[in-house]
């Protein structure tokens, strides 16, 4: 169908996608070729100004899913939700280069992008929540080289190290805290049986790591 | 190292309690560390060790945002039972997947639009030529119901159908060399349609451009007339409420 169009002008499009969007927001007939060929040229042809008007066309819209979505009313997230409206084009970009982007229906193409809404919405919600207050910044450094064998190691190996060295008990305090960075004061509500207050969580929490510095400490040479 | 200057004032663990969180530090703690530059490297060691754990560990072994989308739309191809079993322990995970089940509920109508439609969800069908009408369909009268322009000589009627709906088309001449598009519109299974007022939109398709609408109008009992139109490349649509038919490539 894209096909059909494949001749017109961008500015014709643009003003004829507009209109179809707006008869079909308004629950009369409307047709998405217009809308459709847009993409085509953006997507299959890489043409930039094709891309310029897909963005215009379609910012608002995945700006108001993107202030709907739930993320955006749990936490206050880093970035204003405009930014993320943006790295929702900016995904479907970089996707598109790899695995091209199914341009076969306008439905399919929009699907695409309100999924990408949730894909970036997510990891909002991951980068908030491994924030660290900006003076713990600076104390974070990679164990010294000198002192331990951890070095830089992929999350997998040093979790694989930690589960030699905990309990179970230990193992399920560890992945709260440093998988899923639940603080410290929030573990008792999350595993009470394990840890009933704060004091259990601190005790246990400090034995574990200062039983993997001593275990993963380099002999001294 | 610095040596502690009483290894007997804080344990061990009350040194990893104030790397955690020195907030809630006993005073007598917090005073043998202010004291104690041992303590304090300790302390240190200790906080950026963990600060590196969690660096490290973060979310190392959960699902990406993809999969839990695609899982929520039941989309997720592969490793289905690794997730599955991951849910089960990362309240993390858990409450984002709460989070992409009310996204995705929040359903919006224009995702569903895929071809041209009157109403969400209309199907838009291609009419086809008919060089004979199928068993079962009732065969229109175009020459005599047709609606007349009353000049020229018509061409002969055309006869479309998509599904079960039977569409007659007629090109009559008008002055200036234009010409008059006559259409019926009938139904074996919907005898009733003859009765409605149906949405009827033709297109101009020229060089370079997308099709242009050039005329808009409703059937009267079951039939329409558009025009006069100069020669050139025409598509029709005729718009019932639950699907389009187009015939495309109209000709005069």
């Amino acid at each position: 169908m894209a096909g059909v169009h494949s001749g017109a002008s961008l500015d014709d499009l643009v003003q004829r996608c507009a209109d179809e969007r707006a008869k079909y927001g308004g629950g009369t007939s409307a047709d998405p070729r217009y809308c459709l060929e847009i993409f085509r040229r953006a997507l299959v042809e890489g043409a930039s100004d094709a891309w310029s008007a897909m963005y215009e066309a379609y910012y608002r819209m995945v700006l108001g899913w993107v202030k709907r979505h739930p993320a955006a009313k749990t936490v206050e997230l880093r970035d204003s939700l405009e930014a993320y409206a943006h790295e929702v084009f900016e995904r479907l970009h970089f996707s598109n280069r790899k695995h091209p982007v199914d341009v076969s229906s306008l439905g399919a193409i929009l699907t695409y992008l309100h999924t990408s809404v949730n894909w970036v919405m997510l990891d909002a919600l991951r980068q908030k929540r491994r924030e660290v207050p900006l003076e713990t910044v600076f104390e974070i450094a990679l164990p010294d080289d000198s002192d331990n064998v951890l070095d830089v190691m992929s999350g997998q190996e040093l979790w694989d190290l930690v589960r030699q060295v905990a309990t179970p008990r230990e193992l399920r305090l560890a992945h709260a805290l440093w998988v899923e960075e639940y603080r410290p004061r929030e573990i008792p509500a999350l595993l009470p049986e394990d840890f009933p207050d704060i004091q259990e969580v601190r005790r246990c929490s400090a034995n574990l790591v200062d039983r993997l510095r001593r275990k993963y400490r380099r002999p001294a040479q | 190292m610095e040596p502690c200057i009483d290894p007997t004032a804080v344990t061990q663990e009350q040194l990893g309690a104030y790397a955690a969180d020195p907030s809630d530090a006993p005073p007598t703690v917090v005073g043998h560390i202010a004291a104690c530059l041992g303590c304090q490297q300790e302390v240190r060691e200790m906080g950026s060790f963990t600060a590196y754990l969690r660096q490290q560990l973060y979310r190392f072994d959960c699902p990406p945002p993809e999969n839990l989308t695609a899982l929520v739309a039941g989309t997720l191809e592969a490793a289905r039972g690794s997730i599955d079993a991951h849910m089960l322990t990362c309240t993390r995970c858990q409450e984002e997947l709460s989070l992409v089940t009310a996204a995705l509920a929040d359903h919006d109508p224009i995702l569903d639009w895929q071809a041209p439609t009157a109403v969400s969800g209309a199907r838009r069908l291609l009419a086809s030529l008919l060089e004979a009408l199928p068993p079962g369909i009732a065969a229109p009268a175009p020459a005599l119901n047709l609606r007349s322009a009353g000049a020229g000589s018509p061409t002969r009627p055309r006869i479309y159908h998509a599904e079960d709906v039977t569409l007659a088309l007629r090109v009559t001449p008008a002055a200036h060399g234009h010409h008059h598009l006559e259409g019926m519109l009938s139904s074996a299974s919907e005898p009733t349609l003859a009765m409605a007022e149906i949405p009827v939109r033709l297109y101009v398709q020229e060089a370079a451009a997308p099709p242009r609408l050039v005329a808009e109008d409703t059937t009267e009992g079951g039939t329409f007339l558009l025009g006069p139109f100069p020669s050139g490349h025409y598509e029709l649509e005729v718009h019932l409420t639950d699907r389009i038919i187009a015939v495309e490539d109209l000709v005069w």
